[in-house]
């Protein structure tokens, strides 16, 4: 893994994904491996949709390098950083 | 035992809470409400129970406990959610148990007990298990250790460090291991029921129970009505907000005040003012031989002693709680309006049936709801990043626990009375044990303070905050 790696975790808040679950995902650096967080560059942005909250059912919402997770959640978010960690890891 | 990652309960809880204020903010709630459950439950979705419309029933259960209806006792089954919502109005009269049990819910756990798991056993030479249980309850059956639950005390002996292959294990019911006081039980059909008579409305077993089949009965309807009706709505708002939402307080409060609220009162300023009697109070109760005095704050702890520890209520503190104080002032100072105590708490939903200046009790999650619905964000992106607590002239009693500080204080001008305070963070069976200890002596305190929750009131059972 080179020193320039850098995974784009992208949080989207509002409240509606603040309630749902992304409360706990803003909180991602304390359950990571303390060697990956140069890689990992967190960011909040506004909702994806329009939260009327029509599309409550997907919410919450989070962007690791551009794929939209769907009902994220904490775990979900650190096993698709790991994910890719892994891969680069062992390229 | 708490579930202390993201769960599904919770999550369908605060997603029906949020539709359910959305449609209420549109005016078709009436029309849409007994549509929620297939909105929440679409066809095609993966069902949790047997099937998908046993799912929906389940969601059913937890609008009608929204809308404050008792599930437990419910013996109509044939009325819809909107027959419901109809006899609901901004007067309506509170729930007077905030806690209910969903049948439909409830996965009638098997009886808690310690097994063996056949696929780990090794059936290894070393047979500790065998060795190490009390009872001889454990036997080797067709080469695998096996437990005779009929001899087995669940002394939990052969859990620990034991097996090296890790096959034995203890089953609970979540519900019933949640509850340090035994309050909720399997009934004789085997749905978990909730006896009233012993229950302290801690909220654990709502926050165990991993079917959510424990619900807490909602004021939110009443609520957004007062508050879209136009009448004069106080927030009374706990010493533990701060910690809740994002954006800090000032941006919570400009929030409230969107929505409908039209005062805003901080209960933490109630908190010095209880922490100060309670300080008096304890000073003049030692000068007069006093042993203990135990702290009011928590109203989880409050019905403990009265229905579990008849010892120890006549060292009960009997200074009222911050959250009587502040709806005491607001009812003065706005005696028209209605007072509406905002928490992360279900045992301060109990306790304000009995506090004259307050109407009304919604917990944070339901907070979030109404201002998703009632247009109350205006948070930036970057308000939501996490930071330290507001520091304001109120932090002190933000920090809850803030008695034993204030005595420490008070006890600077008494030189002759000694404070030996013991807090206890969070009651459980452990915790109980030590109580019993102060009172028979064998523990010396002679003020303690003692919080239903571990972490304190912002790790609450509808708390948004994400746990320590």
């Amino acid at each position: 893994m080179s020193d320039d790696t850098k995974i784009e975790v992208e949080i989207f808040c509002g409240m509606t994904c603040y309630m749902l679950g992304n409360a706990r995902i803003l909180n991602i650096g304390a359950h990571l491996p303390e060697k990956w967080l140069p890689h990992v560059e967190l960011m909040v942005s506004p909702c994806p949709v329009d939260c009327g909250c029509l599309d409550l059912a997907k919410a919450p919402f989070a962007r690791i390098n551009g794929q939209l997770i769907q009902n994220a959640t904490l775990e979900s978010v650190c096993a698709a950083i790991t994910e890719i960690m892994n891969r680069q890891e062992e390229a | 035992m708490t579930m202390e990652y993201s769960n599904s309960p919770e999550r369908q809880r605060r997603e029906l809470m949020i539709r359910l204020a959305c449609e209420f903010r549109k005016g078709t709630l009436g029309d849409t409400i007994d549509k929620l459950p297939c909105y929440v439950k679409p066809s095609g979705s993966k069902p949790l129970h047997c099937c998908i419309e046993h799912d929906r029933a389940v969601i059913n259960c937890r609008i009608m406990a929204l809308l404050g209806f008792d599930a437990q006792d419910e013996e109509d089954d044939s009325r819809f959610p909107h027959e419901y919502l109809e006899l609901i109005s901004a007067d309506s009269e509170r729930p007077e148990r905030p806690l209910t049990v969903a049948r439909t819910a409830c996965s009638c756990c098997p009886d808690a007990k310690i097994e063996v798991v056949q696929s780990l056993c090794r059936n290894c030479f070393a047979q500790t298990c065998i060795h190490i249980c009390p009872n001889n309850a454990i036997n080797i059956m067709r080469g695998k250790a096996f437990i005779n639950q009929e001899n087995c005390a669940q002394c939990g002996k052969c859990l620990i460090d034991v097996c090296l292959y890790n096959a034995i294990k203890r089953f609970p019911i979540p519900c019933e291991a949640a509850c340090p006081v035994g309050a909720i039980r399997k009934n004789e059909q085997g749905y978990a029921e909730i006896d009233f008579k012993k229950c302290t409305f801690c909220g654990k077993c709502f926050r165990a129970c991993p079917y959510g089949a424990v619900m807490q009965r909602s004021e939110l309807v009443p609520v957004l009505k007062t508050l879209t009706e136009g009448r004069q709505a106080v927030a009374l708002v706990a010493p533990s907000m701060s910690s809740q939402f994002p954006g800090g307080r000032e941006k919570l409060f400009r929030s409230l005040r969107k929505v409908g609220f039209s005062e805003i009162i901080e209960v933490a300023e109630a908190a010095e003012t209880a922490a100060s009697m309670a300080a008096e109070e304890f000073i003049r109760k030692m000068k007069l031989g006093g042993k203990l005095v135990a702290d009011s704050s928590c109203p989880a702890f409050v019905e403990l002693v009265r229905r579990h520890l008849p010892a120890m209520r006549p060292y009960l503190s009997s200074v009222p709680s911050a959250m009587a104080l502040a709806g005491q002032k607001a009812r003065e100072l706005y005696p028209d309006a209605v007072n509406i105590f905002i928490g992360p708490c279900i045992a301060k939903r109990f306790e304000s049936l009995s506090c004259p200046g307050i109407d009304r009790v919604i917990t944070v999650e339901e907070l979030g709801a109404i201002l998703i619905a009632l247009g109350g964000g205006e948070l930036e992106p970057q308000d939501y990043i996490p930071q330290d607590p507001d520091a304001s002239e109120h932090d002190f009693s933000r920090t809850c626990a803030a008695t034993g500080a204030m005595l420490a204080v008070a006890l600077e001008s008494e030189p002759m009375l000694e404070l030996q305070e013991k807090f206890i963070d969070g009651i459980n069976a452990q915790t109980l044990k030590l109580l019993h200890l102060f009172l028979f002596g064998r523990s010396h305190a002679n003020f303690i303070e003692v919080l239903g929750c571990s972490g304190g009131c912002k790790n609450g059972p509808c708390s948004l905050a994400v746990p320590d």
